[in-house]
């Protein structure tokens, strides 16, 4: 620490930082622009300049380091006239249209221009006008605004590690451009708009749609994954108009991936559900609540007397509140039934005795310390596209980066290495990286299994091992591909025994936004944990609720659940929106809130809870979740089921709210995998006219709210939905990209051909969460292409 | 496409031999050379499709590769004439009569400043300070200054172009 | 003497015929009643009466939904809604006055940029229904399009003291 005085004020400050941080941190106001904490810096647009003693001209405070004995004045007569001069510089070439201008009311260079601009210029000559260009859906541009800060360009080149955009040509004719004018294909694009200072980088849904006075500001948190990202939701006249980040620097920092930013736009769908509904003799009638509610409790203990227990089966979305999935839970209890899950798409459970609930070893803002990482089966930034810029910082950090994924994925890092193999691939190569480990730590009961001995490690699985078990801080993640894939619960056992051997962290990816903390409601409640899949195959359930979920679009198994869906007596949906197959499969629907319109509690990746507070009213009639489950109790005679807000509902969850699972000892995941039932899925070879079938829900298909965002669906990182594949496999089918196939897996499909060079052999991806691939079954295994 | 199959073998072994002059990780230092080699090889400017090949192969974004050729005047990123003449503009040369070359030069050519001539032959560019200024005013083509100028010489390289 | 000088006051009734002598004075003096509705008080061209939405000779409306109007009016009479018409200008989609709580500080045409928003002349209306008193952007635009001239030479006349 060193002695410096800013305005007389004497300070501390760390050695070696800028003028502008020792302000910040102390509350003097120094104006800036191209200067922002998270970014590198540029001091290209001098409207920080400072006067500092002994020093013949002003100079940037963003780029001056401090020094001891410093002297520092922000507002002295010759700071001021710098600022003044820098200000009027700038304001030569910007327009005069903050009247148009959707910054206006929040722009860093209206309010200083208000503080350091005069109300006159001398400036008569013509303006600069620079043309607009189309970056995509979420963007939108008013180049002729842009003071040339390259806020945007270093996002892309720093944070985001993909740089669209660029400053092209110099000196006045200077100007943000796009390489051959494509569309922002990053998942945290819309980071720019919070970035530009002016109003040159704008959001284009929220386009002259308010102003930001007129906004109230409610803070909330997003829940599209399983980081719960804090935003601000911002409303005007009871209608949600924008959501922004809230800075936190533990989960999200300053930053929000554009699926929290832009999936608000759903609330307003034209799909929207606005009151319940009931099918008589096939056609639906709008009714009131009271009789929808009436009959669905009737027809629930009908089913309950005739067929007994477990004959009703509960099905949520993993984005589900603590409150709504406990009164769920309660509901199901009353109706006699076992049958609840959220597990809906991933299908291996069979270490839940071991692992009861998903784990994540490490906080969020320790994942940038780590310095060796090991990713199996990722596509990180679709999955949690702020992990993706956490890990970035620790590849910038010097950490090594290891990756196992079944193509050659494009990270926004460059990787240590990378091995492409199939899914079915997966335990062996991991029982490989054991097998190497095991030569200087022995260990019989692992060295036993049968995975491990006829492992057959390579140099690369040595070199993970070696990484993994050399730095201190090491970390084995396990991403969306293998928390879905058939053999889930025996990768995780795998990965655990490598962290254990190893002395890493190991942490998993999870559906959506509540995973971790329904997983606690079930330990808490004591419901066995199994799988949608396992659910449907076991049982014919006679009456089935379905939660906030679309089963053609969010099940691992949209075939079976089809068949499952169709011999129910009786299928009751609550959700917000009218899917057509829940039309045609539900008998009854009651519309519930969705983001902005109720309260509620999540828990994130760290463990950590974090409640909300709605700040719209419900659509329509459309009511909180959590009171339709309380209702129902009731009408069902239940005991309890008193609660009057989602806070006396969490105060009874949190009665019997279990501590943090313990991980399982090497020993007792040694026993546990020699166990017969932990035998690899499927190990057979895909058949000579066969393709194996990999499945991922892109990032802008994971839950009802983000397939209604129209913004987000013709967004750059928006997918189609087609079939995947490389050039080997085309040619092998006799197919060119653009191709219509036709695809049978269970039922029948018909998609284009794309190609992904990166992808294994007769090895294709075919996206869930599309109507076009509802039809198909279970996400991973064998699937026949036909040509067209 | 791949950089491979847009250069001739002889230009990439120059271009790897560009590449090795940087430390390993800062491939992209190699840009401005690299860029030159290649223009030089196809008909004095850069396609789209150069461009990205050239990013591709020294491990940089596009967009960055294309602030490099927007930026310096000698890169041309639309196709140019059979000649390229860059006449330089700044204060040295314009206070020792380039107006005049300039005059000159556009009624010779036929085309504009900055632009291209019908016949496609003569590209004028203006640039700045190139360094000449001691014997201004100046200009440059293929590579080489020619300074001093007066109309006269001007006429004379003219005609060593036709 | 005080008390003779009262009682002859009081006795030649001397207080009344001054009263009467002002009343004789005006009695005889010209009148300023105005017999309206026949006849009509001079107005100032800042006069501040009913609200009109102006366009621009070309047809085009004025308004371009900046919401000043509204942020600036005390009685929270104005609601403006808009978004991006077909041909990308930012417009309202909606633009309403509420008169029955509209206090005529004109505020609102004080703070248009693009004078939009004018309070005309015109104070001579009346509701027959209730909710007629929400003027919306229709109503307004008609009334501007029918005393353009008028809201014009008004703004004229103003023009030389802003």
């Amino acid at each position: 620490m060193i002695e410096i005085e800013i305005d007389g004020k004497p300070l501390q400050a760390p050695q070696g930082a800028m003028i502008i941080e020792v302000a910040d941190a102390n509350n003097i106001r120094i104006p800036r622009f191209c200067y922002h904490k998270k970014l590198s810096v540029a001091a290209n647009c001098r409207m920080c300049l400072v006067e500092v003693e002994k020093m013949p001209k002003t100079v940037p405070a963003c780029a001056t380091p401090v020094t001891p004995g410093m002297k520092i004045f922000t507002e002295s007569q010759k700071a001021r006239d710098s600022q003044r001069a820098v200000m009027e510089f700038l304001l030569i070439n910007h327009p005069l249209d903050c009247p148009i201008c959707d910054q206006g009311g929040e722009c860093e260079l209206q309010d200083n221009a208000l503080s350091y601009g005069n109300d006159n210029s001398p400036y008569r000559e013509t303006k600069r006008v620079v043309k607009d260009e189309d970056i995509g859906s979420l963007v939108a541009t008013e180049l002729t605004r842009c003071i040339q800060c390259t806020r945007c360009v270093r996002f892309g080149q720093e944070i985001a590690g993909l740089r669209e955009l660029g400053m092209v040509q110099r000196g006045e004719h200077s100007e943000i451009r796009t390489f051959m004018k494509q569309a922002l294909k990053s998942e945290v694009s819309a980071n720019v708009i919070d970035l530009c200072p002016v109003g040159a980088l704008t959001s284009k849904p929220f386009r002259f749609t308010a102003r930001a006075w007129e906004l109230n500001q409610h803070p909330g948190i997003a829940a599209h994954d399983a980081f719960g990202s804090h935003i601000y939701l911002h409303t005007r006249r009871d209608e949600l108009m924008r959501v922004i980040p809230k800075d936190n620097e533990n989960i999200n920092e300053c930053w929000l991936s554009d699926r929290d930013r832009f999936s608000y736009l759903g609330v307003n769908s034209a799909e929207r559900l606005l009151s319940p509904m009931i099918k008589r003799n096939g056609q639906w009638h709008a009714t009131d609540w009271e009789t929808a509610l009436l009959f669905a409790s009737k027809s629930l203990n009908q089913v309950k007397q005739k067929y007994g227990n477990n004959a009703i089966l509960g099905l949520s979305s993993p984005n589900t509140t603590l409150e709504e999935y406990y009164l769920f839970a309660k509901l199901m209890q009353v109706l006699d039934s076992q049958d609840l899950t959220y597990h809906v798409r991933d299908t291996d459970l069979r270490d839940a005795a071991l692992l009861p609930e998903p784990h994540f070893g490490i906080s969020i803002a320790d994942i940038e310390e780590q310095k060796a990482i090991f990713v199996l089966g990722s596509l990180l930034a679709a999955e949690l596209p702020l992990m993706s810029l956490r890990m970035r910082k620790a590849i910038l950090g010097g950490a090594c980066i290891d990756v196992i994924n079944p193509f050659n994925y494009d990270f926004n890092f460059s990787l240590t290495s990378e091995t492409v193999c199939t899914p079915q691939q997966f335990a062996q190569e991991l029982a490989s990286i054991i097998k190497v480990l095991l030569k200087d730590t022995p260990n019989q009961a692992l060295a036993d299994l049968a995975i491990v001995k006829n492992a057959q490690p390579k140099a690369y699985h040595e070199a993970i091992a070696n990484r993994l078990k050399q730095e201190e801080k090491s970390f084995i993640y396990l991403g969306a591909l293998a928390y879905h894939a058939q053999d889930a619960a025996l990768l995780r056992m795998l990965a655990l025994a490598i962290a254990n051997l190893t002395n890493s962290q190991f942490g998993m990816y999870t559906d959506g936004a509540n995973s971790f903390g329904l997983a606690k409601i079930h330990r808490a409640l004591s419901i066995p944990v199994q799988a949608s899949t396992t659910l449907a195959a076991n049982s014919n359930h006679k009456a089935i609720m379905l939660h906030q979920l679309e089963p053609s679009l969010d099940c691992a198994n949209p075939y079976q659940m089809d068949k499952l869906l169709d011999q129910a007596e009786m299928v009751i949906a609550l959700t917000s929106f009218k899917e057509p197959n829940l039309l045609q499969h539900a008998d009854v629907l009651f519309p519930i809130s969705t983001l902005g319109e109720t309260s509620g509690t999540l828990v994130n990746l760290e463990n950590k809870v974090q409640n909300f507070a709605g700040c719209i009213p419900p659509k329509g009639e459309a009511r909180p979740a959590w009171k339709v489950f309380r209702v129902l109790g009731n009408l069902l005679n239940a005991e309890g089921f008193d609660e009057n807000s989602t806070h006396e509902v969490l105060n009874k969850v949190f009665e019997n709210f279990p501590d943090d699972a313990t991980l399982p000892s090497l020993a007792e995941i040694a026993q546990q995998l020699a166990d017969a039932k932990f035998q690899p899925v499927d190990n057979s070879n895909t058949a000579h006219d066969e393709c194996y079938r990999l499945t991922t829900w892109p990032i802008y298909r994971v839950d009802n709210l983000v397939r209604r965002s129209d913004a987000l669906q013709t967004s750059g990182a928006a997918k189609p939905a087609a079939v995947w594949m490389n050039e080997a496999t085309m040619k092998k089918f006799q197919l060119q990209e653009g191709d219509k196939v036709s695809i049978q897996q269970s039922g029948n499909t018909q998609l284009n051909v794309y190609l992904e060079a990166g992808l294994p052999d007769q090895v294709v991806w075919v996206p869930a969460g599309f109507n076009e691939t509802s039809s198909l079954g279970e996400n991973f295994g064998k699937i026949v292409i036909n040509k067209i | 496409m791949k950089l491979k199959q847009l250069v001739s073998p002889e230009t990439l072994s120059q271009i790897d031999h560009w590449i090795t002059k940087y430390p390993t990780t800062q491939k992209q230092s190699a840009v401005l050379p690299v860029m030159m080699l290649v223009q030089d090889e196809h008909h004095g400017w850069l396609t789209n499709e150069l461009i990205e090949a050239v990013a591709d192969y020294l491990g940089m974004s596009h967009i960055a590769a294309y602030e490099v050729v927007s930026f310096y005047t000698m890169f041309e990123s639309q196709p140019i004439g059979k000649h390229k003449i860059s006449v330089c503009t700044n204060i040295s040369c314009q206070l020792n009569g380039a107006e005049k070359i300039v005059d000159h030069l556009e009624k010779r050519c036929g085309t504009k400043l900055g632009e291209t001539s019908a016949d496609g032959k003569f590209t004028l560019r203006e640039v700045e300070c190139m360094g000449a200024c001691i014997r201004a005013p100046m200009l440059e083509y293929n590579k080489q200054y020619y300074e001093s100028l007066t109309p006269e010489k001007v006429d004379e390289l003219l005609e060593t172009m036709k | 003497m005080k008390f003779i000088k009262k009682l002859f006051n009081i006795f030649f009734l001397t207080e009344l015929l001054k009263g009467l002598k002002v009343t004789g004075k005006k009695f005889f003096a010209p009148k300023f009643t105005v017999q309206f509705p026949e006849e009509k008080t001079p107005t100032s061209s800042r006069f501040r009466g009913l609200h009109a939405l102006r366009r621009y000779p070309n047809g085009e409306e004025r308004c371009i939904a900046c919401k000043l109007c509204e942020a600036v009016c005390p009685a929270l009479a104005i609601t403006i809604e808009a978004e991006p018409r077909e041909d990308g200008s930012r417009r309202t989609t909606k633009y309403e006055i509420d008169l029955f709580k509209c206090i005529y500080c004109g505020f609102c045409e004080e703070a248009c940029p693009v004078d939009a928003i004018v309070e005309t002349r015109i104070m001579h209306y009346h509701f027959e229904h209730r909710s007629e008193q929400i003027m919306t952007k229709d109503k307004l635009l008609a009334i501007g399009d029918k005393y353009e001239p008028m809201i014009a030479k008004d703004k004229a006349a103003d023009s030389i003291y802003r």
